[in-house]
């Protein structure tokens, strides 16, 4: 999946972009903290500072928040990204639930059980051996039965929706055994978190 | 899709001039194996007007390359001719090389307009079995031949043969699939659709005037019909999960497609605009790519009910269905003969796909193909004499009577999922 590839990778430079930006702004008020450590200090200040240092501090603890989202938002992407990283895969022709898929597939719903608001998206692949619609019509059953089993471990069926895309987009494109093991498999796309 | 108005207008243009005496006498019997192929002597054309020798010449080349397609014809060598064609036709001359058959052509050239004639004659009887007038304009000379080389077959055999015919494929250009549409001999491939997504498995209205196909273009797998004349495109069967491989009944007023209805994947006859009608197979495994018997009463498809993918036959009035392949682990793409007598369909054999024929009671198993490279997707010509299918990649005809095959087109890139138009009116 280069397209997800490259949407990461420009994702990453966002990211780093924004941190450091955010880094930068967050150095300036380091020093406005400062008033925080003389916050029950005199009273006989005069009425304008006093009113801006309540703003201060609510912005202060706003940064704070912003950042511990931010931090939170970033720990989450990377789980996304862990979860999307990792595909199961199928034997040729079939559909079942392989044992090695079927250990992803339990660390798959322990996760989306513990973020209830994820919707994802499961991809059906084949390789390109036999008719395109023969394998579009695998490709659903593959997607079907990894969402069948995903519910079966007690995730929540209204949050998994599937498409099948045949041999249509193959992760490797050449002509060998070990390509097609690789084009066989489901895809998991988070739509929403 | 504007270039269908001239060919359309053209035919309009025609002045049929029907000289034809119809013998009711078939002098080939197309499906006969083995027979000797027929000597036809098809001399230079007669020209006349500034600039007809040329056209002449392109023409007469042509009509060899359409005869030649068939594969019923012995074109004699120009080298053995005794002389050119004369205005008063010498027969004993033609008699002499050979010739069984002899055509006459006559071109006149009037400007930007072609004045054409062309006769058939039986050698022997010195007898003229068909003829034909028509006019067009030059650039239209192609369509002019095709349709003289249909009625030279027409006069021989009984039945129009493939001359009119067009073919729509998949064409993968940049990992997009589009729907391209190509002449019978690969000329003019010209893109139907240009919808920057992947678009498959193209299907013809018995008319010829309207295709389905099965695109990405919206959420997921959907149904589309393309209107030829208009080049419109409208999104047809668009349920909930897959809406993949359809296929209009022979009437042409329902559409056989596969859905997923409640995560069961079923056959179902949905009518002309989409709404479902009956689900016609309905199984917890796989269903899919029906073609309809040319009476309507029958429909193969293929499912993997029985462990691997197969072709299965289900009879609509009795509603049973049996299994037709037994042979091999992967047998798929079913598509029924025109004349209801075979079906053809691919196969894997020893890691490559082949195209086999079988006929409807599972009898008189045919492996066409052979080569160590994938051959799919087979298409029947409305004739039923050839079959189009794809060869890694490239289209591919292959004549039914004596197996021969070749490539058709010359694009770049892949081609795949070829499918023969029924016979067009211009």
């Amino acid at each position: 999946m280069r397209r997800y590839q490259i949407l990461w990778i420009s994702f990453l430079i966002v990211f780093f972009a924004l941190s450091c930006a955010r880094k930068e702004v967050a150095e300036h008020k380091v020093v406005t903290p400062v008033p925080r450590v003389k916050k029950a200090a005199p009273k006989e200040k005069m009425p304008e500072e006093l009113r801006a240092r309540p703003i201060e501090e609510a912005k202060i603890r706003e940064e704070e928040l912003a950042r511990e989202r931010m931090l939170k938002e970033e720990a989450l992407k990377e789980e996304i990204a862990a979860f999307e990283e990792e595909d199961i895969h199928f034997d040729f022709d079939k559909y079942n639930i392989r044992p090695d898929a079927a250990e992803i597939l339990k660390k798959k719903a322990e996760w989306l059980k513990e973020h209830p608001n994820v919707h994802v998206l499961i991809e059906g692949h084949c390789d390109e051996r036999g008719t395109e619609e023969y394998n579009l019509a695998l490709g659903e059953r593959r997607a079907n039965s990894t969402k069948q089993f995903l519910i079966g471990l007690g995730v929540d069926a209204s949050c998994i929706s599937t498409i099948s895309y045949g041999e249509e987009r193959p992760v490797d494109p050449r002509h060998n055994e070990e390509a097609w093991a690789k084009n066989r498999r489901c895809h998991f796309v988070i739509t929403k978190y | 899709m504007k270039k269908f108005i001239p060919y359309s207008l053209l035919f309009a243009f025609y002045l049929l001039l029907s000289y034809t005496f119809s013998y009711a006498r078939v002098y080939i019997d197309i499906n006969k194996p083995g027979q000797e192929k027929i000597p036809i002597a098809i001399p230079e054309f007669l020209t006349e007007g500034k600039g007809s020798d040329k056209i002449a010449k392109e023409m007469s080349n042509l009509l060899k390359k359409d005869l030649d397609f068939i594969g019923l014809f012995y074109i004699l060598p120009p080298e053995a001719f005794l002389g050119p064609i004369e205005k008063k036709i010498d027969f004993k001359k033609w008699y002499l090389i050979g010739a069984h058959l002899l055509i006459r052509g006559k071109v006149k050239v009037d400007e930007n307009t072609i004045e054409t004639e062309l006769s058939l004659y039986n050698v022997k009887l010195g007898r003229r079995l068909v003829g034909k007038k028509y006019y067009g304009r030059i650039n239209q000379y192609r369509y002019i031949v095709h349709r003289y080389a249909d009625e030279v077959i027409k006069a021989l055999t009984g039945e129009f043969s493939i001359f009119q015919t067009k073919i729509a494929f998949v064409y993968n250009m940049s990992g997009n699939k589009e729907i391209y549409l190509m002449d019978f001999d690969g000329y003019n491939p010209r893109p139907l659709t240009k919808l920057n997504t992947i678009s498959l498995s193209p299907t013809w209205h018995p008319k010829g005037d309207k295709l389905l196909f099965t695109s990405y273009r919206g959420k997921g797998p959907e149904v589309y019909l393309l209107e030829l004349k208009s080049g419109r495109i409208r999104r047809l069967i668009h349920y909930p999960g897959i809406n993949i491989a359809p296929a209009f009944s022979p009437d042409g007023k329902n559409i056989a497609v596969t859905l997923n209805k409640g995560g069961k994947q079923g056959i179902y006859l949905v009518d002309k605009d989409g709404h479902i009608k009956m689900c016609l197979v309905k199984h917890w495994g796989i269903n899919v790519s029906p073609s309809f018997s040319p009476d309507g009463k029958r429909m193969a498809f293929v499912s993997d009910r029985g462990g691997s993918p197969q072709i299965y036959i289900l009879d609509l009035t009795k509603k049973a269905i049996n299994r037709l392949t037994f042979e091999g682990d992967y047998n798929t793409s079913p598509v029924w003969s025109p004349k209801g007598d075979l079906i053809a369909y691919t196969g894997l054999v020893n890691g490559y796909f082949q195209i086999f024929t079988i006929r409807p009671d599972g009898s008189d198993l045919k492996q066409l193909t052979y080569d160590k490279v994938n051959h799919e997707s087979p298409s029947f010509s409305p004739d039923g004499n050839f079959l189009a299918f794809s060869r890694n990649g490239k289209i591919y005809i292959l004549r039914l009577f004596d197996g021969y095959f070749f490539p058709i087109g010359k694009l770049p890139g892949m081609q795949t999922q070829p499918r023969w138009s029924p016979r067009l009116k211009y």
